[in-house]
């Protein structure tokens, strides 16, 4: 036995190291919120008297209004919309905008249409994730002796991940 | 008196050995080897050291990299299957995809036997528990790709990576989740 036993432990202990080998690794994932979007003031481009040709209200996104056509200075509420969002940190995201909305006034009284919407981010921009302010200006089309009243539509904002 | 003169059969045996080691060391030899031949045929003279086989070169495994999905919004649920080529995510369901941090496949490494065929086991699934909470979600469907097609390179060493399929529940608490999974490598 002197001869075999180091024979058989030879090939014994030669066989666990070629068998294989294990290694762990971790897996990990992060589930994040939702991105929130909430309406901070609504668009007003406040009073204007239109004349027999009308025109074009457009509202910068900084508030500053500008008048095209046949229409006199009224005043009133001058204020871009203003939209607050929050979104997961990480997130490439874009807003999107409708290209018109149909403003409604008085009963019986042509609709006026709204469009160029422009979009401006408050500070730095739009974060990629994090609170930001965002505010949005447009135009409004104001018709030939367009009837008094006050008009108004509903402006639909998307918030879309990449 | 004259001292016994010993007797020596085909395999040289010496006094003192049991008269079956030469058919214990031929039942030996009997069994396969899959890397190489012994190094020398059994005769007179041989010894043990002519009797041991050329050894496979030992696997050694390591991760060069975690498995990472990402982030995401689960949105409904669904799941993100991380497929081992290119860290591309694919979604069923609603689940929306962060960019940043970015998916990640596993990464591993393995050294072995030139030219030598091997397997890889991976597990049917791994659970993922959310930090600081006993939330859950389970990883399954792994699956693996190698660059050298489970072959050791003729260098000695081969990598190959791992991805899976993630599983989000429709109201999936907002945290961090990990878990730890095994491979396992053998020779073919």
């Amino acid at each position: 036995m002197v001869f075999c036993l180091p024979a058989l432990l030879g090939l014994l202990l030669a066989v666990p190291s070629a068998l294989g080998d294990t290694a762990t690794a971790r897996v990990g994932a992060t589930i994040v919120e939702a991105a929130s979007l909430q309406t901070s003031a609504a668009l007003s481009w406040g009073q204007v008297t239109p004349g027999p040709a009308g025109g074009l209200v457009t509202l910068a996104p900084g508030g500053t209004r500008l008048l095209r056509g046949d229409l006199a200075e009224r005043g009133g509420l001058l204020r871009a919309a203003c939209l607050r969002l929050a979104t997961p940190t990480g997130a490439a995201y874009s807003l999107l905008l409708p290209a018109s909305v149909t403003l409604r006034g008085p009963a019986g009284a042509p609709a006026m249409l709204a469009d160029s919407f422009v979009l401006r981010a408050g500070g730095a921009g739009l974060p990629a994730g994090g609170a930001a302010v965002v505010y949005i200006g447009a135009t409004a089309h104001i018709g030939p002796n367009q009837a008094p009243g006050l008009y108004c539509g509903d402006l639909p904002v998307s918030l879309c991940y990449h | 008196m004259t001292p016994p003169v010993p007797r020596r059969g085909a395999l040289g045996r010496r006094p003192g050995l049991h008269p079956l080691c030469p058919l214990v060391l031929a039942c030996l030899c009997a069994v396969p080897a899959p890397a190489q031949p012994w190094s020398a045929p059994l005769g007179p003279g041989s010894s043990v050291t002519d009797l041991a086989p050329q050894a496979q070169a030992p696997l050694s495994l390591s991760r060069t990299q975690d498995l990472s999905f990402g982030s995401l919004i689960p949105n409904g649920g669904g799941t993100v299957t991380l497929r081992p080529q290119g860290n591309q995510r694919r979604t069923t369901g609603s689940i929306v995809l962060m960019t940043t941090p970015p998916a990640r496949c596993a990464q591993f490494y393995i050294t072995g036997e030139k030219n030598a065929a091997y397997s890889v086991m991976l597990p049917d699934s791994a659970l993922l528990t959310r930090d600081g909470g006993s939330e859950t979600m389970a990883a399954g469907a792994f699956v693996l790709k190698s660059e050298n097609s489970n072959k050791i390179h003729g260098s000695g060493w081969d990598r190959f990576t791992v991805g899976a399929t993630l599983t989000v529940g429709a109201d999936q608490r907002v945290g961090v989740y990990t878990g730890l999974w095994y491979v396992t490598v053998a020779y073919e």
